[in-house]
């Protein structure tokens, strides 16, 4: 069974340990707006900010470069802080836009960035919600493979909900990402967004 | 309060000006997700109240020296529009009601936003009267929760508020702007409706021991009803789930 | 402006520059506008405006004043205008600012230079007069706030009407003098991108702009023109431009009057 939660909403009779609830007088209750599955035991969350965690990999924007540090605009509170790797051959300068892993997060919630290599030059950048991203990825990337076989487009998703789009019908990509974003919610996604863009693409 | 001289009979065999029973609410609609730019939303028309709340973040505190390493921090503001009333034009801008009236609706979210998630960020809540008519401080704390909820942002439950009055002598709920104006008494209260905690308490006005009871009770009663309207208002947002 | 806001607008320049556009509307095309006579009837007039995403509300109140000592047979008209925080995460709370102000002046200037409120008709008695006042605001931003604003402000006092005035004070109870609207205007507001003009710049367009021109009609001559940011126009754009704006008049107008 899924059903919609509200924060305050008692999702267990007794402590269960999971995402977005906590516990009050030994019984488990949901913190965010989210979905229940019973089954599985979990609160996904329906809306939300972004929290940087160690190993996600996400996409921003090189916003200052020091001497031996830059920090990267991420959707976030604090920039991520990146030391630029010596053998790398990449040398960030500001306004590039980056593909990048947490290697972890400091004191103060300041992600501490590492790998960093950029996008193709003249990508377009868009934002959506954090939230959303695990639909626009799809199991196992299978969405957004599905996305880049059809289009010939090349998109870097960033959990932070920075996405960069480059090569072949960026509108069209553009186009699916959004139609997943507003329809997260609902099944089905998969065939609905290969047939809307197969008609798309075949316009051109 | 205004004076009694020409105070109108606000109370017909147990009816009001509009025939609504004492325990009775008015009208209330909510929608959710209403702005695009905003991180939550929710336009509220309750009565002939009129409010937009809008919620962003939690995003970099500005400035940076008000920011808390131990959890978010929260800013609220509630304002009327200078159209808002039937008579005359208000000034725009924030005066010692607003300012007063954003800090005890900042208090009552600060207890159930989850803040120790968000260190060293804001949480801003902005909630605009565009018609008052009355009770407004609840409407907008009504509106605000749902807006809140909307942006995703932990909390520990979904706060729910209302009016209690005393009109010609009798404990009501939900008064309007001319009952608000000649009421015995007005104590508008936020309720956590896990526990019934109060999470916003103020009154002025005279009330005995056994008026307070009553009008807890009929208020707690309200409650559900606003609760429910508040949960549909979310649940609208995510139809076919 | 942040990192990701300057990746963003090198691309909108860029496709502009080719001669199109995000979302494939042509230079001059206007976006949807929606209209909600109105929404609000504590005030004695209002409408709201959505332009493409953007959405305003603009609210009118009548007061009794002393008139101006300049204008002693004269009614008043005042325009302010507010970018609510809750519209964009960019605008913040406090005081009216500079954005704010020009916003709310160059919708002032076309609606009094276009002579659309006989302020005669304002005068009540001696030492007394109707003052308007018009407050916008601004919901939701996605661009042209100028163009959104001045329908929702034109609209608005379209829609007022005025309590009856008896023993020298309004009975709020008896609104039903309809105000009166000498002449309708609108305005189109153009954004400059290299060489190439577009009208209706949404909220990516208008960060990307260099230059921007808002051009207030009433289908015969101009009544009201502002030039914002730091770029320029040349003296045949300009007149090119007042040419377009006297065409979309009708257009717009007919929107109004629906």
């Amino acid at each position: 069974m899924r059903r919609i939660v509200l924060p305050g909403d008692m999702v267990a009779e007794d402590r269960v340990r999971m995402e977005n609830t906590y516990f009050r007088d030994g019984k488990t209750f949901a913190s965010v707006l989210g979905i229940l599955d019973d089954e599985r035991g979990s609160v996904i969350s329906l809306e939300g900010a972004w929290k940087p965690k160690s190993g996600s990999e996400v996409v921003g924007i090189i916003r200052s470069v020091d001497r031996k540090t830059c920090s990267i605009e991420l959707n976030h509170s604090a920039p991520g802080i990146l030391i630029p790797d010596r053998n790398s051959r990449y040398s960030p300068k500001v306004g590039d836009v980056v593909e990048s892993i947490i290697a972890r997060v400091e004191r103060r919630n300041v992600p501490i960035m590492e790998r960093a290599r950029p996008v193709a030059e003249g990508a377009r950048v868009i934002h959506v919600k954090p939230s959303k991203i695990p639909r626009i990825l799809g199991k196992n990337n299978s969405m957004l493979r599905q996305i880049e076989e059809v289009t010939g487009a090349r998109i870097s998703v960033g959990v932070n909900g920075i996405i960069a789009i480059s090569g072949d019908n960026t509108d069209d990509a553009i186009y699916a990402i959004r139609l997943i974003e507003e329809n997260a919610h609902t099944s089905g996604l998969t065939d609905r967004v290969r047939d809307v863009l197969t008609e798309r693409v075949s316009r051109h | 309060m205004a004076s009694k001289a020409n105070k109108p009979k606000l109370l017909e065999k147990g009816r009001r000006r509009d025939g609504r029973a004492l325990d009775e609410l008015r009208d209330i609609r909510i929608k959710a997700g209403v702005l695009n730019n905003a991180d939550g939303s929710a336009y509220v028309e309750w009565g002939n109240n009129r409010i937009l709340a809008a919620v962003y973040g939690p995003r970099e505190v500005i400035p940076k020296h008000f920011s808390n390493p131990n959890g978010a921090i929260v800013k609220c503001r509630y304002s009327m529009a200078p159209f808002s009333s039937l008579e005359g034009h208000g000034r725009s801008g924030q005066n010692r009601r607003s300012i007063e009236i954003s800090k005890v609706i900042k208090d009552v979210f600060e207890n159930v936003i989850i803040l120790g998630e968000f260190p060293d960020s804001e949480i801003d809540i902005f909630m605009e009267v565009l018609q008052g008519d009355g009770s407004t401080r609840a409407a907008c704390i009504n509106a605000a929760s749902v807006a809140l909820a909307s942006a995703g942002i932990p909390m520990r439950d979904l706060v729910y508020s209302v009016s209690i009055g005393k009109i010609d002598g009798e404990i009501g709920i939900d008064m309007d702007m001319i009952e608000d104006n000649y009421s015995d008494a007005d104590m508008p209260i936020a309720v956590s409706p896990r526990n019934n905690g109060l999470l916003l308490l103020q009154m002025d006005g005279d009330l005995s021991e056994s008026e307070l009871k009553k009008g807890f009770d009929m208020a707690l009663e309200a409650g559900k009803r606003i609760h429910n309207i508040q949960r549909e208002a979310l649940s609208e947002m995510y139809k076919g789930v | 402006m942040s990192g990701i806001d300057i990746v963003k607008s090198n691309y909108v320049k860029e496709i502009i520059k080719r001669g199109e556009r995000l979302d494939k509307r042509g230079a001059f095309d206007i976006r949807d506008i929606k209209i909600e006579n109105n929404p609000l009837f504590n005030a004695e007039g209002s409408a709201r405006v959505n332009l493409g995403l953007t959405d305003v509300i603009a609210g009118v109140k009548a007061v009794i004043e002393e008139p101006h000592s300049d204008t002693p047979k004269e009614g008043n008209l005042i325009v302010s205008a507010e970018l609510l925080p809750a519209a964009s995460a960019d605008f913040e709370t406090g005081p009216p600012g500079p954005a704010a102000i020009e916003l709310a002046r160059v919708v002032d200037r076309g609606i009094r230079a276009g002579r659309c409120i006989d302020m005669e008709g304002l005068f009540l008695e001696e030492g007394k007069s109707i003052s308007l006042y018009v407050d916008i605001y601004v919901l939701d931003y996605d661009g042209n706030l100028f163009d959104a604003c001045s329908i929702a402000a034109m609209r608005a006092l379209m829609n007022t009407k005025l309590p009856k005035y008896e023993n020298g004070e309004f009975n709020m109870e008896d609104r039903s003098v309809p105000l009166k609207i000498e002449s309708i205007v609108s305005s189109t507001t153009y954004g400059k991108f290299g060489d190439v003009i577009i009208a209706d710049m949404n909220a990516e367009e208008e960060a990307a702009t260099d230059a921007r021109l808002t051009i207030t009609t009433d289908g015969k001559a101009v009544k009201a023109m502002q030039k914002g940011l730091n770029g320029s126009f040349t003296i045949d754009e300009v007149e090119r431009l007042v040419g377009i704006s006297l065409k979309k008049h009708e257009e717009l107008k007919s929107k109004m009057e629906s």
